[in-house]
């Protein structure tokens, strides 16, 4: 729910408002939907970590929603990318990101499989984090915010 | 099994933990020297070692045999070292920095993550180590061995800190500080390496040969690393006592 308010106010004015405003590249929308599943999947973990239960399957299937969101992520930035090149530079910082994110998921659900205890789900949550995190920052690297 | 491996149990989180700023730390590390290596010599050099240390750091303790937790053990004081120098270097010479890296500021980019994980990293090996802790000579030893061997160890970390710090001075950015810390470090890890070689080879009997390489390895840039692995390979630093205790029986 903070997400939209984060949306509209601070971040989409400062994505239309670029040179090329009519790309918005990896903007608000993206990183709100991404934000909201790995937020979604992350405390769903720590309740398992709480419950001192291991992961199973329905974890891996939340995972597997992780990973379908974030490569939509991706491919949507790809094809701005593209399409247009990066509006501030930072291209391959960028790509090295898009990697990561995909990466990621995929990882912390074989590393947290294995263990048969409250910290594989804790592994998630990391995962979750991390995820998110990389996503606001490819953000920052597209309005320029940050190199 | 009551004893736990390095990369299971909370061991899991950590080496995810780990694997992340690995991740992180390593791609930013290849982008910045591919691109922009002139513009921050000093902070992208930086960033490609600490990035070397999370890369070993995290595929050590996930491996966690024998061999693995004495390079996870190396790496996790080489992590703390470096957080804690660059950490000093960032507030007293900002100016060496104009681009920041995972460790400047002790890591205050990153909620100090990079502080707190070497740390947990250590007592983890120590917690996880087969003889209750007190098999891993490090953060702190409990017999003339283990402070032998932990003095070599230093004495070699020392030794590249004051290369990188040569390094630093005479050929990337001619800042002093590097060889100003490093310089006393490695002199006050000399020292000790020195009194203890004596003292080991006093105690263990050393045939007077292995006590001269010894101190001569402690001349030589970074010979004590192989010396001390030599010495604990073939069983120079067992007590001897324990020998003449199996002979009476």
């Amino acid at each position: 729910m903070p997400r939209s308010v984060i949306d509209r106010s601070r971040i989409s004015p400062n994505v239309f408002t670029t040179a090329r405003s009519r790309v918005r590249g990896v903007n608000g929308t993206v990183v709100a939907i991404v934000a909201a599943v790995t937020l979604a999947m992350g405390i769903w973990s720590l309740v398992t970590v709480v419950q001192n239960k291991p992961m199973l399957v329905p974890h891996v299937i939340g995972l597997g929603v992780v990973e379908l969101t974030v490569i939509g992520g991706v491919v949507y930035a790809i094809v701005q990318l593209a399409a247009t090149g990066m509006p501030h530079g930072g291209t391959v910082t960028f790509v090295a990101y898009l990697i990561g994110v995909v990466v990621i998921p995929v990882a912390a659900a074989a590393w947290g499989l294995v263990e048969r205890s409250r910290w594989g789900p804790a592994v998630i949550i990391v995962a979750c984090l991390a995820v998110a995190f990389m996503f606001v920052r490819m953000l920052q690297i597209w309005q320029g915010t940050r190199a | 099994m009551p004893e736990t491996h390095t990369g299971s149990g909370p061991g899991r989180l950590l080496v995810a933990v780990y694997g992340v700023f690995a991740i992180g730390a390593t791609s930013r590390a290849a982008v910045q020297i591919a691109l922009q290596f002139h513009e921050a010599p000093l902070a992208y050099a930086l960033s490609a070692f600490a990035a070397i240390v999370y890369d070993v750091a995290t595929v050590t303790l996930a491996l966690g045999g024998r061999g693995s937790r004495r390079i996870a053990t190396i790496a996790c004081t080489t992590e703390l070292a470096g957080v804690l120098a660059v950490g000093t270097f960032t507030l007293t010479d900002p100016a060496a920095f104009p681009d920041d890296t995972v460790w400047s500021g002790y890591g205050q980019g990153y909620v100090f993550i990079p502080l707190i994980l070497p740390v947990i990293g250590l007592l983890w090996l120590r917690h996880t180590a087969p003889g209750g802790g007190r098999a891993i000579p490090v953060p702190l030893p409990t017999t003339l061995a283990g402070w032998f061997r932990f003095a070599a160890i230093a004495e070699g970390i020392t030794w590249l800190g004051l290369l990188t710090g040569m390094l630093l001075k005479y050929v990337v950015v001619h800042t002093e500080i590097g060889v100003w810390v490093f310089g006393r470090l490695h002199g006050a890890a000399f020292i000790a390496y020195v009194v203890l070689t004596l003292a080991v080879w006093a105690r263990m009997r050393w045939h007077p040969l292995i006590g001269l390489i010894g101190l001569a390895a402690s001349v030589v840039p970074l010979a004590t690393w192989p010396f001390e692995w030599w010495a604990h390979r073939y069983g120079h630093l067992a007590e001897p006592r324990r020998e003449t205790a199996d002979v009476s029986q």
